[in-house]
């Protein structure tokens, strides 16, 4: 069965690219415009990964990656947040909110399922 | 289009919306005030646009992004404070975004320092921050054998509970070469007394591989901090790289096992509303806005066949098909409201003007919007831009005096310039007004004749007399300035009003400010019009441009030499256009008219005209076609409809018809000198 994975980002562009990226390696994608609309999202079906954006407006990637840590259904679900460039901070505060990874943007599609690929069973 | 193109034209339409949303916010920003909630909205502004151009490898704008983004990170985390001049930097940063983008979109390369300036400036306010440079994975030398290492891993329960899996990390380890994978099982304890949430594993890892030792580390990039982790190269297979030199290292390297800094604030957003838009083509929304227009058309002339032989069995038809009606005017609003939008998206863009025109100017003004949340079709939001951006030009450089004039005269030092929206009567009204010197009529006059636009000791009114400065050419201010140049807007601006279907007009009142207002209509799609007719002949001319309808009595209408008649109305001379005439009609044997009607028009530059017709049939909205797109351009035919009997209708164009006449004399020179009694004009009805 294709995996599901909920794509969170307020650009269109970037839910687009990595939507378009997984879609093409078989997974299936549900987007999420924010933090407040992914969680609505969560209550629909299970997913095998999360990747979320850190900055949007409502609810960031970050309160995200708790919220989600607290539903049992997302215990031990990925979650991969999107930084922009090697930003220590991002990255730790994502690792401390429950993340298990992240991906830097600007990213090729070969990085993005690299990436995918390590955290997604 | 490729998927590639289609992001791209997504993030080019995502940047327009996050730019103008930049431009609004950022003409807010006051120094000494870190307003977080604005920051916040700028920065994720310039985060966006930096993620996606770098996406696109848009080198130039992901630097600018870069630091223009630091440096309002500096300042929403408090670290830097706004200063006088911070908020403009910020503006200008925004246009410097804008053109960076518009370039890219154009796939053009920038002017080679657009940029330097302003970053230069974001640079200086932002000293400690991380200049952007490219992290480009530069080519590592690459060892030219396999070495051997020895991973020690043992997984942490954090590592679980950040959902990471070590028998991914496993399989990726396998991916870089020859592993041999031991699994240490001595910390097992009783199950009795096992956490599930624990991990009682060490594995010892053997792998034998061309990768570095970086390859490795980054397989176990998430897990830094959740693992005890070593990493010993501890047989070298080959021991020289290409350049010959000695890469082994006995040293292990440990991996640090401190959970990092948890800098997890929460950025303290507001809760926005969410709209749950869609994005739709503008093609398919006119594409639908049109097919409602068909239906509506077809609606009246189903409706006009039924009640034309009406009897008793037709009586329940008649009332579907009324309900019918109803339902189609709902869907025909409904579809015109997906085209319409808050004049807002327009007006924002005034303040920032507004600002930097006082600046240039040393004038200081007040800009008030009003009305914000009116909507408007976006067809019309569009092409108000610029006559509106020129009306505040000249509010700002001609009305409103300098701060000591206007205290000399007793008005407060700071001038006010007010825009406007409002829906009135099936129209938008958009209004400029200021607070300014107003027009000063003998100055107009005066300033017309030596410009010949008018003749000298000719009598005006004082609507006529506000009415020349839309004559191409027009201007009073004595020195041409480069705020609002020399004149050549406003007889632009009024084109401009005319072709959406509006009118503008202006109320002066000099030493107190004046007032432009727009009159538009509600959407473009759809005409109101007049249907009249002559020789059997039916025709629509736009409401908007109709004046008002007379009777003239037989003395009113003068014989030209030329052989065109004109209509003396209360004290003026207006020509007459005999549409039957001028479609090359003939009456059919009635060799005058059994009704002769004159519906008065405006045309441009506020000349009236009246086109004689036969009969008023009513008032109708009509779906506009294009004549051009369909057959060819004809003079004096604006468009086409398709009326309820279901025949197409040909739509009048009053400034086409009224070039058709002779070009002398000018209707508003008074040269019938008969003036006809009030009474014998009887004014049938009034439009526009």
């Amino acid at each position: 069965m294709a995996k599901r994975v909920l794509v969170v980002d307020d650009s269109k562009t970037m839910r687009d690219m990595v939507s378009f990226t997984l879609k093409r390696e078989g997974y299936e994608t549900v987007e999420a415009e924010d933090g407040m609309d992914a969680l609505q999202s969560s209550t629909v079906g299970n997913f095998d990964l999360v990747i979320s954006d850190v900055n949007m407006p409502r609810m960031d990637g970050i309160t995200l990656t708790k919220e989600l840590r607290t539903k049992p259904q997302f215990r031990s679900t990925p979650i991969l947040i999107l930084t922009t460039e090697a930003d220590g901070t991002k990255k730790a505060a994502g690792k401390a909110a429950g993340a298990t990874g992240w991906i830097v943007k600007p990213f090729d599609p070969d990085q993005l399922l690299g990436v995918v690929k390590r955290v997604c069973r | 289009m490729s998927d590639f193109e289609q992001f791209r034209q997504t993030f080019f339409e995502e940047c327009d919306e996050l730019l103008q949303r930049f431009e609004e916010v950022a003409g807010n920003l006051q120094p000494d005030e870190n307003d977080n909630e604005t920051l916040n909205e700028l920065f994720r502004a310039v985060h966006s646009i930096k993620a996606g151009a770098g996406a696109f490898k848009l080198e130039r704008l992901v630097t600018f992004a870069h630091e223009l983004e630091d440096f309002l990170d500096q300042v929403r985390s408090g670290t830097i404070h706004l200063q006088t001049g911070d908020p403009d930097l910020i503006v200008q940063s925004g246009d410097i975004l804008h053109t960076l983008i518009e370039y890219a979109q154009a796939r053009e390369e920038a002017p080679e320092n657009l940029e330097a300036d302003v970053l230069e400036q974001v640079r200086q306010r932002n000293p400690k921050g991380g200049q952007f440079s490219e992290v480009q994975s530069a080519e590592k030398p690459r060892q030219s054998g396999k070495i051997k290492y020895t991973v020690k891993f043992r997984p942490h329960r954090e590592l679980y509970e950040a959902a990471n899996e070590p028998q991914l990390l496993l399989e990726a380890l396998t991916d870089l070469g020859e592993t041999e994978i031991e699994i240490d099982t001595s910390r097992i304890v009783e199950l009795s007394k096992t956490d599930p949430m624990e991990s009682y594993f060490d594995w010892i890892i053997t792998l034998e591989t061309e990768s570095g030792i970086e390859d490795i580390e980054a397989i176990f990039e998430f897990v830094d901090g959740d693992c005890d982790l070593s990493i010993i190269p501890d047989e070298t297979i080959a021991e020289e790289t290409d350049d010959g030199e000695v890469l082994t290292s006995q040293n292990p390297i440990e991996v640090s096992t401190t959970p990092q800094n948890q800098n997890d604030k929460a950025d303290g957003e507001k809760a926005k509303p969410s709209k749950g838009s869609i994005r739709v083509d503008l093609e398919r929304v006119d594409q639908l806005v049109n097919m409602v227009g068909e239906l509506v058309i077809a609606q009246a002339m189903a409706l006009e066949s039924i009640s034309s032989e009406i009897g008793i069995e037709q009586i329940n038809q008649l009332q579907a098909l009324e309900d019918l009606t109803m339902r189609t005017r709902q869907l025909q609003e409904g579809v015109m409201a997906i085209r319409m939008q808050p004049i807002k998206a327009l007006f924002s863009r005034y303040p920032r003007l507004v600002r930097d025109l006082s600046k240039k100017l040393d004038k200081n003004v007040n800009l008030i919007l009003e009305g914000e949340a009116t909507e408007v079709d976006k067809t019309i939001i569009e092409e108000l831009a610029d006559p509106l951006t020129h009306m505040i030009r000249n509010c700002m450089d001609h009305g409103i005096e300098m701060p000591a004039d206007r205290v000399g005269m007793g008005k407060p030092e700071e001038g006010t310039v007010r825009l406007s929206a409002e829906q009135r009567n099936g129209r938008i009204l958009i209004r400029v007004s200021d607070d300014g010197r107003g027009l000063d009529p003998d100055k107009v006059v005066a300033k017309a004749v030596k410009q010949g636009l008018i003749q000298e000791g000719e009598e005006l009114s004082k609507e006529e007399i506000e009415m020349l400065i839309f004559r191409p050419g027009f201007s009073t201010a004595s020195e041409v300035s480069d705020v609002s140049g020399r004149g050549v807007g406003m007889d632009v601006v009024r084109r401009n009003i005319q072709k959406l279907g509006g009118r503008i007009t202006l109320e002066s009142q000099k030493g107190k400010g004046s007032c432009f207002t727009l009159a538009l209509p509600l959407t473009l799609a759809v005409l109101d019009g007049m249907l009249v007719a002559t020789a059997d002949e039916r025709y629509v001319i736009p409401l908007s441009s109709i004046v008002e309808t007379v009777c003239p009595a037989a003395n009113q209408i003068k014989e030209m030499p030329d052989g065109g008649s004109v209509l003396s109305l209360r004290g003026n001379a207006i020509r007459l256009i005999d549409l039957c005439g001028c479609m090359g009609l003939s009456r059919k044997g009635l060799t005058e008219p059994l009704r002769k009607l004159a519906v008065i028009v405006e045309t441009e530059f506020g000349r009236h005209v009246g086109i004689v017709v036969d009969e008023l049939l009513g008032q109708q909205q009509v779906v506009i076609k294009s004549l051009e797109t369909n057959y060819y351009r004809i003079p004096g035919v604006a468009g086409s409809a398709i009326l309820g009997d279901g025949r197409v209708r040909l739509i009048l164009d009053v400034d086409g018809l009224s070039a058709l006449l002779p070009k002398s004399p000018i209707s508003k020179s008074k040269t019938v000198s008969e003036i006809p009694a009030e009474n014998e004009i009887q004014t049938i009805a009034s439009g526009g």
